[in-house]
């Protein structure tokens, strides 16, 4: 049963930080490698409100913001100018990344800094006696994609995004403002990201080189998914559900080298990700 | 001529001085410089590996320093012995176990790197994917670096190894001669014909598969390549230094690597060279007193660097430099050094032996009953078609008939059909579906639609490699001629290409484009020519040429299929002409026939469903 909620638990975490990365692939055409580094920076300003006193679901929503701020930032700066050269922006995300860690050490040095730590009971599931906190990122992560699928599937906002997803400047012609929907689907991304790093806070370590560990594993299930919610959520079940149980049955170390494994062999036998139906 | 030839000589002895510069300077430098040299010597060498897979097959490789990395430790491992905590008890002294060290490392390092090649390179994959793949592979790495103690030395990594009594001197001209031999190695190799593949692939993936190239293989064995020299690289480091840790497989160092090829020039190979070296020696002198300060410093270049100057400082600079030049030039007066500036230097020279085939009446190939569509879409529905050897057949139809599928169908294999195409084309008889770059080595030669060039290669350059047809250019020598057939003397006059031979082929008119996609699909010298709307955007006249020209191949065995809305060009040349509409065949005929049927007239005009 444990080893279950395991599996169920990683699957939603992976969901979680792989969210915001799947919106800017799948509109921008971006892979933002920057991604770990916003999550860097939503844990530090909980790490921030949690040094202040304040609660800790008010550190993720602040995490969230600051995440936001700084990927505006980055996209008038950056990104906006590499949208017809996708390939740079995999180098432009890559060295932002190192940017933020490099500012976040320098603002807060090398020591692990903690966010508190929120629900910390156990509830029992069936019997088992399971960490509440971990529960909760699951359920967090069903709403976030059930939300993301109705917005998408019935909201203008979605219709929006489908169209600048085909063609840009038809979308242009007919009056949509894509710089800004570009913007703000980037920021919200990065909010995410943000979100993400805050709410795994209490589970890792927090250190500059914070979600590193996660780095390779959810890039390849934003892959993974190709260019549908229901592939990353597959993806996301898939990786996550390798992880745990080769960890519990085999060796943990390798785990993620067997992560990265299973990933790249599905990519070459789905190149374009795992989708239901085909394209 | 005269002049490119000198300007080569130029650059090698360019080359040759700023390595004579640095090898008085290991004389008179101190100690603390040429030390700092040595390593900028060997960070160069892993720069251009870098270079050679970024750079000219496009493949970024965000975790380069992997491949360095197991060649510095091949080198520890195999002269070291450790405890079973991975701490080093002894040192083998036999000089032998070095050599053993660097080549199994450049051995081992070419081998995963084919496997990831292998799993990476993929015609329908994601660009994104190989630059994940090795960044993931970096993490997996340094994971799996901590748990070998007993190779690796665990976390403290391996130390106190090395050769014996070689001075710090004699090591800083080892590693100038290694980074010189690497150097010349690498330019001759992207000067030569393979280089221009190399371009190819980067600029323009699928056009180079439909010129019979093996896109994924060169990419693969391009990455071993790589892997290989960047090891080679990490094998010296280790060697000179007697030191090995996990920091050398980082991210870290990787993007560091990125760095200097970024900064220096991608595409450039002496770029690369610079900015490692450059960067390293800055780097030293800053990082001693601002070491975070510096990373960050780093960082910001290579952001800057990508979104501002994307090819890289060199290249900007060379550039600036030449814009200025041409400037003082012209205020002179001096309105020769105004023509357009060519690449390449390659000459296109007629070869008469190009000699016709015979022609036959067999089929070439034989369509039965195919049925293709995209996802729920339908567009081609039971198409049965007999090409004959030697004839000129035309395909029209209406907008959305599947004139373009039908063409895509019979040269990419790699579409997954229903029903049958059989391809009789003498090395290659049988219905078996195989990938573009195999049909098209068979002798099956494709336009596009819209002409698909390559950026960076002259036209010349572009016919020398469609030319190859798939055959690979050798290494090292340089082709300053390309001979072509009498046909595509034809057709490079015929287009008004005549004399533009070093012209880039993005840079061209679009008419001309067109000129050089025919004048391309027929220097391969195919069995069967299959030209989509090659007449698109030409006047009247080129038009009237071009179907002159094609129905001379034809006269000379060729077998030519070919997509036309106009008619009126139709009924000129064709020999017989297919009309398709909503995905069958509604008429098969002579033009005569063709034009006089009542159920095309319909089609066009939208009265038969």
């Amino acid at each position: 049963m444990t080893l279950l909620l395991d599996v169920l638990t990683s699957i939603g975490i992976l969901t979680i930080v792989v969210l915001g990365l799947a919106i800017v692939l799948g509109v921008l055409d971006v892979i933002n490698l920057a991604h770990t580094g916003f999550m860097g920076i939503g844990v530090y300003a909980a790490v921030v409100a949690h040094e202040h006193g304040w609660p800790f679901w008010l550190g993720v929503v602040v995490a969230a913001i600051a995440a936001a701020v700084a990927g505006l930032v980055v996209e008038v700066l950056v990104i906006r100018r590499l949208y017809d050269r996708p390939l740079e922006t995999i180098l432009a995300t890559w060295g932002i990344s190192l940017i933020i860690v490099q500012l976040i050490t320098l603002a807060f040095g090398h020591n692990n800094r903690a966010v508190g730590q929120p629900l910390a009971t156990a509830t029992s599931v069936f019997g088992t006696p399971y960490s509440t906190y971990r529960l909760v990122l699951v359920i967090i992560a069903a709403v976030l994609v059930v939300g993301l699928a109705l917005l998408i599937r019935f909201t203008r906002v979605g219709l929006t995004v489908r169209m600048i997803q085909a063609n840009q400047d038809l979308a242009r012609g007919l009056g949509i403002r894509v710089s800004f929907l570009r913007a703000s689907t980037f920021v919200v991304g990065c909010a995410l990201a943000g979100f993400a790093g805050a709410l795994l806070g209490p589970t890792q370590a927090i250190n500059p080189n914070y979600a590193v560990s996660l780095v390779a594993t959810a890039f390849l299930a934003v892959l993974l998914a190709g260019r549908h919610l229901s592939g990353l959520v597959l993806g996301c079940v898939i990786l996550g559900a390798v992880q745990v149980l080769f960890a519990r049955w085999a060796n943990p170390v390798y785990s993620s080298a067997v992560v990265v494994g299973v990933a790249v062999v599905l990519l070459r036998i789905f190149p374009e990700g795992l989708t239901w139906r085909r394209a | 001529m005269a002049s490119r030839l000198t300007l080569r000589r130029g650059r090698f002895g360019t080359v040759g001085l700023v390595v004579a510069g640095f090898a008085v300077f290991g004389v008179v430098g101190t100690d603390y410089n040429t030390g700092l040299l040595t390593t900028a010597f060997v960070y160069a060498i892993a720069a251009v590996s870098l270079d050679l897979v970024w750079g000219y097959v496009g493949a970024p490789d965000l975790g380069h320093a992997l491949w360095f990395g197991i060649g510095a430790l091949s080198v520890g491992a195999m002269t070291t012995v450790t405890d079973k905590t991975g701490l080093v008890i002894d040192v083998h002294d036999s000089s032998w176990r070095y050599v053993v060290g660097i080549i199994l490392g450049m051995i081992v390092s070419a081998a995963l790197a084919g496997i990831v090649g292998r799993f990476s390179f993929s015609a329908r994959g994601s660009a994104f994917y190989i630059a994940v793949v090795t960044l993931a592979l970096t993490t997996v790495a340094t994971t799996l670096y901590s748990q070998f103690p007993k190779i690796t030395g665990g976390d403290n990594g391996l130390f106190g190894f090395g050769p014996a009594n070689v001075t710090p001197r004699t090591w800083y001209y080892v590693a100038l001669a290694a980074l010189t031999l690497v150097v010349i190695g690498a330019v001759v190799l992207v000067r030569s014909d393979l280089g221009l593949l190399l371009k190819a692939v980067r600029d323009n993936e699928t056009r180079t598969r439909y010129l019979g190239y093996d896109v994924e293989r060169i990419k693969t064995v391009t990455f071993m390549g790589g892997a290989a020299i960047a090891a080679f690289a990490g094998g010296l480091m280790a060697v000179i230094y007697g030191l090995v840790s996990s920091d050398l497989f980082s991210f870290v160092f990787a993007t560091q690597m990125l760095v200097w090829v970024a900064v220096g020039g991608r595409g450039t190979i002496i770029g690369p060279v610079i900015g490692a070296i450059v960067l390293q020696l800055v780097g030293a002198h800053l990082s001693a007193q601002f070491p975070t300060q510096w990373n960050l410093v780093e960082g910001v270049l290579f952001v800057l660097v990508v979104v501002f100057v994307p090819d890289g400082v060199l290249p900007f600079v060379t550039r600036q430099i030449g814009r200025l030049a041409t400037s003082l030039h012209t205020r002179r007066g001096d309105m020769a050094s105004r023509e357009p500036q060519g690449v390449g230097g390659r000459r296109i020279t007629p070869d008469p032996a190009g000699a016709p085939q015979r022609p036959t009446t067999s089929p070439v190939i034989a369509v039965s009953d195919l049925h293709f569509g995209y996802g729920s879409l339908q567009v081609l529905r039971g198409v049965d078609l007999q090409v004959n050897r030697g004839e000129l057949l035309c395909i029209v139809g209406p907008n959305g008939a599947g004139k373009s599928t039908l063409v895509s169908v019979l040269a990419d294999g790699n579409m997954r059909i229903d029903g049958e195409i059989r391809y009789e084309l003498g090395s290659h008889t049988s219905h078996r579906r195989r990938p573009p770059h195999r049909i098209a080595r068979y002798g099956v030669s494709r336009k596009f639609q819209s002409p698909q060039l390559f950026e960076s290669l002259s036209a010349a350059e572009t016919i020398l490699l469609a030319r190859l047809g798939g055959k690979l250019p050798s290494f090292w020598r340089r082709s300053e001629v390309v001979p072509v057939s009498p046909a595509v003397v034809d057709v490079l006059d015929a287009t008004g290409l005549h004399g533009r031979d070093n012209e880039r082929g993005t840079t061209l008119a679009h008419g001309l484009k067109q000129g050089l996609e025919i004048a391309a699909a027929v220097a391969s010298r195919p069995q069967v020519l299959l030209l989509d709307e090659p007449t698109a955007g030409l006047t009247l006249n080129e038009r009237a040429v071009i179907g002159k020209v094609l129905r001379r191949l034809v006269g000379n065995g060729m077998t030519v299929i070919l997509i036309e809305h106009d008619l009126d060009f139709v009924n000129q040349i064709a020999d017989r002409v297919v009309v398709l509409h909503g995905g069958r065949i509604i008429q098969d005929g002579t033009p005569d026939e063709v034009s006089s049927s009542q159920v095309v007239r319909e089609a066009y005009l939208g009265t038969v469903s």
